[in-house]
């Protein structure tokens, strides 16, 4: 294997070391607890010519890397840097107490706790004295619950990057309300488009499925998003939109400062008052397109080759206070939590769930809706974002997104935003 | 027994651990994807990792995932995990780790796998644009063509002396194709590289993309209908249902009468079969099983977990899925058992009604089940014009609605394979355009 992998031209092609440690325990209603470590190293190379060849091997250490790598690389460069994760059970049950009681006291059907505390940290190398590293600690908890007469887990959430540790009135309070939602749902029909207040932070998946993934240069050479190349320059959605992929009060991704092929973008801004500034490329599909940076190179771990994918995404505040947007909407949804969501590029369609919703009529909160599911067609939906709130938001830190076989942790953060003409039903996704 | 499963064994108990299993994969495999008109790509992955379970005297086992490891790093873990760990009272399940295995011959393995290669490969994406030139597929265009062959060793010790493997081959074909605003990615996985048959694929894409070309709601006022169900929608709505024949799960799969040429069957050992393995990932054999028998209500399935925790044995159903640590129930081969009926006999049974090709779950709403089905209207044996409709269902109506099942089958979704031939089915119309079965 090491001498396969060698390559003569060394610029060609990228070579990525990984070491990924993860703890995972969980306890549920009936006592049950589960509770598993892993730890995994790997090497992945990708060349960049017509063929497009990568081959990636399972180590014991980063260091065992040594041998596959092209070429010579001094004393530390392979190992990885940081302390290490300290976890412990007994310790994390004792410090989340509150959320446990909580969760007995609602008197559920069932629930289930997971606590997840890992680490990824990559050096990726570009040739010959060009590593560049990345370290990504993440923690997280997990609440799957399921409320008396319901067939369904509902889930949510919180994750930091810093420590295992939560806001857990926040959390105890977003559990009370999800189970009082749907425990008084009332059913309401939606016989038309009506607008739907997305609530700051969590909210801008809804952006991140249908914006962020139109400018994913793979979707883009594939003529599979509504979105061309030639439109960079040009007004592709309601001028009240500004899309940045940094922030620089946000921490979440903050020792990443390069992707996964060690570049970084050439900007920050994707979307600039409805305005289209630049698309989301790795090196492979910056070259195809001919676009000025890649950068956004993502793989959910060394086995599988990085692909064009999105870390942060933001949406600029705009000038109305959250209350404004409640005021000016005569019937229409309130979207608290949500769910997955999926895109139908080739229909000009997408869905996503809304896991706690509620009827705004007269300007005002209604009834709770419970679950509920957002459809509209992406064209018309991008131009109708009608108001941008003042009160932006980061999301609670559990947001992943699916593609092509991969799993990763995104950011997404919007202050509370009205978009008219979207289509409420009770189902579930289908295409 | 090699070295590091012995070793890791040894240095457990040393640990302090009453029982200790160790699971091992090994996996090479290679992907090769075709984008038309663009560039090809190809990803050669070497996979080696270990998953070991480790139990106490008491409480809920603990347990670590490592790659490639060595004698220290897994005395590391061990360590790692006896620190943190919180131990329970309870009573557990490590008495149940089976002790040995009868060898089973399946044949699951294809010796060719080192022969398949870029050129077969290439051989084969050459035959699949052969038959996308053909008239017959004029209008389809294809996305993309994703091959992979996956050669998978399996090993399973446990400080019971159990010490047991298997290697196992899974070829993939994978189409994106696209009949004017509708795509879809039709995935076919064989245990054999002969299997793989790209007419096949090609053709239930066109079939299911044609029906969902022009789908007007089906919505009228007669009482019944008669529904044939394709293999690929009946194994869709087995999959769904799955989870009722999990030990534990809902009681009603107890209390109906199902009609009596209903066989539902799991059988780990077909040849051929890409859901097929020797034992299960906790070493556990098992062969056919009949879950419903000519009618009759016989058995759930198990992992060693569940039937600790539920009673009865383990039925060989404990897989593990590569995210989670611990094994999952999963069937291995799950399916409807064919009769001696051909497919023309339903059509002519049934006279007129709706061929359903395709199926996808809309909603769950408590028992009831909403799927949104893509089909043909038919009259005896033509197919007329193609219809979309919502059919509503619970478990226990369904299978009692059944009129005839044929005898062609067909399995679909690889590791856990569902298969089901057609289906007849009585069904009725209500307000709105939604159907009951």
């Amino acid at each position: 294997m090491a001498n396969e992998t060698r390559t003569s031209n060394p610029g060609q092609c990228i070579e990525l070391v990984e070491q990924a440690e993860a703890w995972y325990f969980s306890i549920d209603s009936q006592g049950r607890s589960e509770h598993h470590y892993k730890k995994r190293a790997g090497f992945l190379q990708r060349k960049y010519d017509h063929l497009r060849i990568s081959k990636s091997v399972e180590l014991n250490s980063p260091g065992e890397a040594r041998g596959l790598l092209s070429f010579p690389v001094g004393g530390n460069v392979l190992k990885v840097h940081g302390k290490d994760i300290s976890f412990s059970p007994g310790r994390v049950l004792q410090e989340n107490q509150y959320v446990l009681d909580t969760l007995e006291v609602l008197k559920l059907a069932e629930w289930k706790v997971v606590f997840r505390a890992q680490r990824t940290q990559r050096i990726i190398f570009q040739g010959e004295q060009k590593e560049k590293k990345s370290d990504f600690p993440y923690y997280s908890i997990l609440i799957k619950l399921k409320i008396p007469r319901q067939r369904n887990f509902f889930e949510l959430g919180e994750g930091a990057v810093h420590a295992l540790k939560f806001n857990q009135n926040g959390l105890c309070s977003r559990i009370r309300k999800m189970v009082e939602n749907h425990a008084e749902s009332g059913v309401v029909d939606f016989p038309g488009a009506v607008p739907v207040i997305l609530n700051a932070g969590d909210g801008a998946i809804l952006f991140h499925e249908i914006l962020g993934h139109s400018l994913e240069a793979d979707y883009i050479y594939q003529r599979q998003s509504p979105i061309s190349p030639d439109q960079v320059g040009t007004q592709i959605v309601s001028p009240t939109v500004t899309l940045v992929t940094r922030d620089p009060n946000d921490s979440f991704f903050k020792n990443i400062t390069c992707d996964d092929e060690g570049e970084t973008p050439g900007s920050d801004i994707l979307v600039e008052n409805g305005v289209l500034r630049h698309l989301i490329a790795d090196r492979f599909y910056k070259q195809r397109l001919n676009l000025d940076s890649a950068g956004h190179a993502r793989l959910e771990d060394f086995t599988r080759p990085p692909i064009p994918r999105m870390y942060a995404l933001y949406l600029k505040p705009g000038p109305y206070s959250p209350e404004e947007l409640i005021a000016s909407t005569p019937y229409g949804v309130y979207a608290e939590s949500f769910g997955e969501g999926k895109v139908f590029f080739l229909k000009n369609e997408f869905f996503f769930q809304i896991r706690e919703a509620w009827l705004v009529k007269d300007g005002q909160f209604s009834t709770p809706l419970g679950s509920v599911l957002v459809k509209g067609n992406i064209r018309e939906t991008l131009n109708s974002v009608d108001m941008v709130a003042n009160d932006f938001r980061f999301d609670k830190g559990i947001s992943y997104c699916y593609k092509n076989g991969q799993t990763i942790n995104v950011r997404v953060g919007q202050p509370t935003v009205k978009i008219n003409n979207l289509y409420i039903s009770r189902e579930r996704g289908e295409q | 027994m090699t070295k590091i499963y012995q070793q890791t064994i040894e240095q457990g108990c040393q640990s302090g651990f009453s029982a200790v299993e160790v699971f091992g994969e090994d996996i090479e495999k290679y992907e090769y994807l075709f984008l038309p008109g663009e560039h090809t790509g190809h990803h050669a992955q070497e996979i080696g990792r270990i998953t070991v379970r480790a139990f106490w005297e008491t409480g809920d086992p603990v347990g670590f995932t490592l790659s490639k490891p060595d004698s220290d790093s897994v005395k590391k873990a061990f360590s790692t995990v006896y620190s943190s760990y919180l131990r329970g009272e309870g009573e557990n399940y490590r008495r149940l780790l089976p002790s040995s295995a009868q060898k089973t011959r399946v044949a699951i393995f294809d010796e060719s796998f080192r022969e398949v290669d870029d050129h077969s490969f290439q051989e084969l994406t050459d035959k699949i644009h052969e038959v996308m030139i053909s008239p017959m597929f004029q209008r389809l265009k294809l996305d993309r063509i994703y091959l992979s062959r996956m050669l998978k060793k399996t090993t399973i010790a446990n400080s019971n002396q159990l010490d047991i493997k298997y290697k196992k081959t899974i070829f993939t074909l994978q189409l994106g194709v696209t009949l004017g605003e509708n795509c879809i990615d039709l995935s076919e996985s064989r245990v054999f590289f002969s299997q793989i048959e790209p007419f096949k694929v090609i053709s239930r894409a066109y079939n299911l993309l044609y029906s969902l070309a022009e789908t007007p709601i089906l919505a009228e006022p007669k009482q019944n209908v008669y529904f044939i169900l394709s293999p690929e929608a009946s194994a869709f709505i087995l999959r769904e249902f799955a989870q009722f024949f999990y030990r534990g799960g809902p009681e009603e799969v107890r209390n109906i009468t199902y009609p009596s040429m209903l066989n539902i069957i799991d059988n780990p050992l077909m040849n051929n079969m890409t859901g097929s393995v020797p034992f299960d990932d906790e070493g556990v054999q098992s062969d056919e099983k009949f879950l419903v028998q000519k009618g009759v209500f016989n058995q759930t399935i198990a992992s060693i977990e569940q039937s600790y925790r539920y009673g009865g044995q383990s039925t060989g159903n404990g897989f593990r899925n590569g995210r989670t640590p611990f094994p999952q129930v999963r069937f291995s081969n799950f399916y409807i058992k064919p009769t001696v009926l051909p497919l023309k006999n339903l059509f002519s049974d049934a006279g007129e009604g709706v061929y359903v090709s395709l199926l996808r779950l809309k909603d769950i709403d408590k028992d009831s089940y909403v799927f949104s089905g893509y089909g043909y209207r038919f009259k005896g044996n033509d197919m007329q014009e193609p219809v979309h409709i919502y059919i509503k269902t619970t478990f226990r109506s369904y299978f009692l609605k059944i009129l005839k099942i044929a005898k062609e089958i067909k399995f679909f979704y690889s590791t856990a394979n569902f298969g089901s031939p057609y289906i007849l089915l009585e069904g009725r119309n209500r307000p709105g355009s939604i159907w009951e079965i």
